[in-house]
Order: structure tokens, then sequence, then C-alpha cells
């Protein structure tokens, strides 16, 4: 577990996080949307 | 299907070799550098993000050892990069994802519901990466060794022959769980994630050994219990009670007892994503990896050493739990096959 950044107020310390979670949520639909894709071509 | 045990046995091998590989390389030069930060996000997108298009190409293949020793290849190259860290860390990533995808296509494809050769194949890994850092501070190893250990498990992984081609299964295993539908595929995969962000936040004592072997014996006999208990009891109690022992016995003895329960789950989430996919094994393997580096991606913003709230990794573990209690559940008999389902009815 490492740091990227070294921010020193809240709202520096929220934006990376609010970053990461925004691209974990869009992965997450992406896999989402590939895997009802295989499945439905079952 | 020849040699099942055996490939099953030389790829959980390979396994440890090329983790234990991978973690002498990025303690030996990569975690000392001043952009340490840096190179593990990339080292961990590599290695686990890649996973899932490269699986995808293995399900393309019906002989991937290719693959596997490729991956094999580029780790054992990697471990020479010393003074080229961007290169080294780029070879062991992409080197790591391809053995992880081909070694597990090779061993798994043809039972993919058996979550006690999952188990078997992934949990080595555990022991690899601790090994791996500890031969990087010891005296007298050098890089030469670990590349003589590679090229062994590339000869023993080309002798032991192609695996079973796509398509090709073996009889269902004891209390294997129904296959998933695509919203109870993310949630188990949700779960996953659950487990990595809770499993790299918790104290534990710093004691390497202990925190792998306890993962080890997790993973490996997960797998076992799973042909005695049903699947979905097996993980609410793992990750129910192994996620609330790690919450609040934070850097006590107990946590490793914690570790080990919560491990319990992982062979049973890989065996219930990989059967729910049929045809698409490597894919599927490669999801959960892309779930364990989505749980932990979070963290990197995060303080060094930072270490979640008891509180929160508790309630993300019996949310954990929970779903994979509702999730993991055996709808119908499939031990029985349709011949014992003749004499059955014949009876």
């Amino acid at each position: 577990m490492t740091v990227l950044l070294d921010a020193a107020s809240p709202l520096l310390i929220a934006i990376p996080i609010l970053l990461i979670l925004v691209i974990v949520a869009l992965v997450g639909a992406a896999i989402y949307f590939i895997v009802r894709a295989i499945k439905k071509k079952k | 299907m020849k040699h099942t045990g055996l490939r099953l046995s030389i790829c959980a091998l390979t396994h440890f070799a090329v983790d234990m590989c991978c973690f002498y390389a990025l303690y030996s030069y990569v975690f000392n550098d001043a952009s340490a930060a840096m190179w593990v996000l990339m080292y961990n997108a590599l290695a686990f993000g890649l996973q899932a298009p490269l699986g995808a190409l293995a399900d393309r293949l019906d002989d991937a050892r290719p693959l596997a020793v490729l991956g094999c290849g580029l780790t054992a190259i990697g471990v020479m990069a010393s003074g080229a860290i961007l290169a080294g860390v780029l070879l062991l990533g992409v080197g790591n994802a391809l053995f992880h995808v081909g070694g597990a296509v090779l061993s798994l494809r043809s039972r993919p519901g058996d979550a006690r050769a999952a188990g078997f194949y992934v949990a080595p890994g555990a022991l690899g990466t601790a090994c791996g850092a500890a031969l990087a501070t010891s005296t007298g190893t050098t890089p030469a060794s670990f590349i003589l250990v590679m090229l062994i498990c590339v000869l023993a992984l080309w002798a032991v022959g192609e695996g079973p081609a796509c398509g090709l299964y073996e009889k269902p295993v004891p209390l294997e769980p129904s296959p998933l539908g695509d919203a109870a595929i993310m949630l188990c995969l949700f779960s996953i994630g659950v487990r990595s962000f809770t499993g790299f936040s918790i104290r534990t004592m710093d004691i390497l050994m202990a925190g792998a072997g306890a993962a080890f014996l997790g993973k490996a006999l997960g797998g076992v219990f799973a042909r005695k208990l049903n699947w979905n009891i097996l993980s609410l109690l793992g990750v129910g009670v192994g996620g609330l022992m790690m919450s609040f016995f934070g850097g006590t003895p107990f946590v490793y007892i914690g570790i080990f329960l919560f491990n319990l789950a992982m062979p049973l989430t890989l065996s219930a994503v990989m059967k729910s996919l049929p045809g698409h094994e490597g894919f599927a393997f490669g999801l959960t990896t892309l779930a364990l580096l989505l749980g932990w991606l979070p963290l990197i913003t995060l303080e060094t050493g930072w270490c979640a709230p008891a509180w929160l990794n508790a309630a993300l573990s019996l949310a954990a739990a929970l779903i994979l209690f509702l999730v993991l559940v055996r709808k119908h008999d499939n031990n029985k096959t349709q011949e014992d389902t003749t004499n059955d009815s014949v009876a």
C-alpha cells in the first residue's frame, strides 16, 4: 500500500479518491455489460 | 484428459516460482526507488488488469502453453532488468499476467467448478510472494538462480503436454453451486473486491511468513472443505467470521486466524465465476483478478500504511459474506449424471 499524492487539504485528498471511485465504477459497468453480452450469446 | 493432476501440480509449482521471481525483483530494485508508488501501481495494473483480455485470448487457443511459457520467460528477463526499472516492471507485470492466465486455462479449464483444483493452483502464489520478498533481503541469492528455476518450470510445463481443448469438461464435483446469472457474477466480483480492500487495509503484526502461510492454507483448504460443506455456508463463515477477526483483532496473533478464514472463500468465488461463463474460463479468471485490482485501487490515494477503521472493514466483510451466502447456492444436485438420474427413475 503506497501513496501517490501527498495531499495537504481535505479537498485534495477527496479528489483522487473520487476519481478512483469513478474509475472503479466505470470499469465495473464495463464488466457488467461484457458479462451480460456473453450470457445472452449462450 | 491425460495428466490432469500432474499438469495442475506443475502449474501450481510454477505459480509459486513466478510470484517468487516477481517479488524478488520488486523487492530487489523497485521498492527502494524514489518512484516506488508509481511502479507498484503500474505493476499491479499490468499483472492484475491484463488478465481479463489475455484470458479472452487464451479462451481462443486449444493449447495455452505458449502463453504460460512466454509469461515465465518475460518474468525471467524481468528479474535481470535491475538496470532499467521501467522495462523491468513492464516485463514482470506482463509476464505475471501471461503465466497466471495461461496456467489457469491449462489446469482449470476442463473443471471450472472444481474449487479444490482452483485453490490448489492459486494458493502457492501467496507463499511465492513471501519467499521472493524474504530472499530479496537475504544474502547469497543471485538472479541467475531464479532464471534457472524459471527454465525448469518452462521445461516441465512443456513436457506435461497441452491441456484439454476448450469446451471439454470433466464430471462436476460434489456440492458445486449452480451457474450464476450476470447480476450474481457482478455481486461475486464485488465480494472479491471487498476482500481485496479489506485484506490490504488491516493491521497485521508484520510477520511476512505468518500472513502468507495463513493465506496459503486458507486458499488451499477452502477448496478441500468445499467438497464437504455447502459453499454458501462456508463463505458466510469464512468471510464473515474471518472478516470480523481481522477487523477487531488487528495487530494481534488472532489476525492470522482471520486471514486463514477469510481466504477460505477465495477458491469458491473463483470457481463460481469460471463455471458461470462456460467457454470463457480464461476471461472469467481474469475478471476475478480485475476485481482484486479494483478493490485495491482506492488504497493508492491514501496514506502509506493506512488501516481502515474496524467498523468499515467489519461492515464490508459482513456485506461480502452475506452476498456470497445468497449467491453461491445449489439449485439442483450437480452430482447426478444422466446415468444416475435414469437409474433413480428406474428404481
